[in-house]
């Protein structure tokens, strides 16, 4: 959520440089319209069910059951937020892809508290751009 | 506050916030997907982004195709609002 947030100082730069930004996550839709109506979003959250696109993305993986007791523990029922009981998730991951649809940048980790800088992403896209 | 500093704020809150043997549990289990080398599977630089079709907070189909019809695209995956 800070990302997504972080990311929206970026999103009118990005469109100049004529590019796209888009977040997905296994979410089912409405839950990204609460997300884009509260803080704003001015791109799209794309839905993603059971983590299939992260799977083709090689970032989804499953929690470990003992994961799975301390998410419900703290009420995040992913089966409910997600619509399908897999109990997966993709690793937090941005990517830039240039306009041939070749990856160009991408930024993966486990740990979703070590995210790249939106200004970083947007020094990629000038480069890739220009 | 960069993004990094507020990441660095919700870690550091988090310690305060869980109960340690469930912090240790997290962490492990962060530590162990990183350790099952998941990170050696994921999508290369160089590589075609697999195609996509896939539904937005509005019920549009969003594909791919389209948008790199209109140049660069940033693609960001997170896993939840929560």
């Amino acid at each position: 959520m800070a990302e997504l947030y972080a990311l929206q100082e970026i999103a009118d730069p990005l469109r100049e440089l004529g590019a796209t930004l888009v977040a997905l996550s296994p979410q089912k839709p409405e839950h990204g319209l609460s997300i884009i109506e509260k803080n704003k979003l001015t791109f799209d959250i794309l839905s993603d069910p059971a983590n299939a696109y992260a799977a083709k993305l090689g970032i989804r993986f499953e929690l470990p059951p003992e994961l799975r007791a301390i998410y419900q523990s703290f009420g995040i029922d992913l089966p409910a937020f997600n619509g399908d009981d897999s109990w997966t998730l993709p690793m937090p991951a941005r990517m830039v892809i240039d306009k041939h649809g070749i990856v160009r940048v991408t930024e993966v980790d486990p740990d979703y508290t070590v995210r790249p800088e939106p200004q970083k992403t947007l020094d990629d896209v000038r480069r890739i751009a220009g | 506050m960069n993004l990094h500093e507020k990441l660095t704020q919700i870690r550091e809150g988090a310690k305060s916030k869980i109960p340690s043997d469930k912090l240790a549990v997290m962490h492990k289990a962060t530590d162990d997907l990183r350790a099952s080398g998941i990170l050696k599977s994921v999508v290369k630089v160089g590589d075609k982004l697999p195609a996509f079709a896939l539904t937005n907070a509005r019920g549009a189909i969003i594909t791919s195709e389209a948008l790199f019809g209109m140049g660069a695209v940033v693609l960001t995956i997170f896993r939840g609002h929560w």
